[in-house]
């Protein structure tokens, strides 16, 4: 595997940052200043991105059987109530 | 918070917290378990939360210790098993041919995600799917604020390198 330069070692966290919208306008400012000339960094850039964009499609996302598991908590604290309810009036 | 702020964390949360607890367990029974047993703390607990907390927050960071517990459990009782489990989410199959290609990588990503140590997965979910700032998922995890920045950071490293080459649908115009 080839090392990295240093000027790159140094700038991935930031990188990374800017990638998932971390970084203040400075730092990601610094990092597309550098990734304009090193392909490396820009290669990782576009790819930290397309993992950020994948999984903002799980944003909002139903999971399955969601309503199901919803009406099932419902009614296991509608339950709950009652025989907390039962327990104060016949302690 | 009284009985009825209570039924709207409920009504409002619930979905939220499941959908983090699928992301974590990877099946909807074990996420429908450890949901009920959230919210069956939350339940507990809710009269002494102060009425300016951050419910949500707190939500998270109750689901986050169910799941560390029972990953915990889980551990030990499959100890004597070796092999990663197969990793698969339920999916409807529905959705536009169009999504074909985000899907493949949904899918892709799910098993990278799923390989993730728990500590690194939990805190990636919380940071990149139910949008968390590093505060709360630090208290959601125990650990400070870095460290969970941290976290999130070594999880998209790892993700980048279980990825091996896979190129992930790209969506922006400056690429």
């Amino acid at each position: 595997m080839t090392r990295k330069p240093s000027v790159c070692q140094e700038i991935e966290p930031a990188l990374l940052a800017t990638a998932i919208g971390d970084a203040d306008t400075v730092t990601a400012a610094r990092v597309e200043v550098h990734a304009r000339t090193c392909a490396l960094c820009r290669q990782d850039l576009v790819r930290y991105r397309a993992i950020e964009d994948a999984v903002g499609a799980w944003r909002g996302a139903p999971a399955p059987a969601e309503e199901l598991a919803h009406a099932r908590l419902e009614s296991r604290l509608a339950a709950l109530r009652r025989r907390t309810l039962l327990y104060r009036i016949f302690p | 918070m009284d009985a009825e702020g209570f039924d709207t964390l409920v009504a409002t949360h619930h979905r939220e917290i499941y959908r983090y607890l699928v992301r974590a367990t990877f099946r909807a029974s074990e996420a429908d378990d450890l949901a009920q047993e959230t919210f069956l703390r939350a339940y507990r607990a809710h009269r002494a939360l102060p009425p300016d907390a951050n419910a949500r927050a707190w939500l998270f960071a109750i689901a986050s210790n169910v799941a560390k517990n029972h990953f915990r459990a889980e551990s030990r009782r499959r100890r004597a098993h070796t092999g990663v489990r197969e990793i698969r989410i339920e999916t409807d199959g529905a959705g536009p041919e169009g999504e074909t290609l985000f899907k493949e990588a949904r899918t892709v990503l799910d098993t990278v995600v799923a390989g993730l140590p728990l500590k690194q997965r939990l805190a990636f979910t919380l940071r990149k799917v139910h949008d968390l700032d590093y505060d709360a998922i630090g208290r959601s995890l125990a650990c400070s604020p870095d460290s969970a920045r941290a976290h999130v950071f070594q999880a998209l490293r790892k993700i980048r390198r279980s990825l091996n080459g896979y190129e992930l649908p790209v969506g922006r115009d400056e690429r």
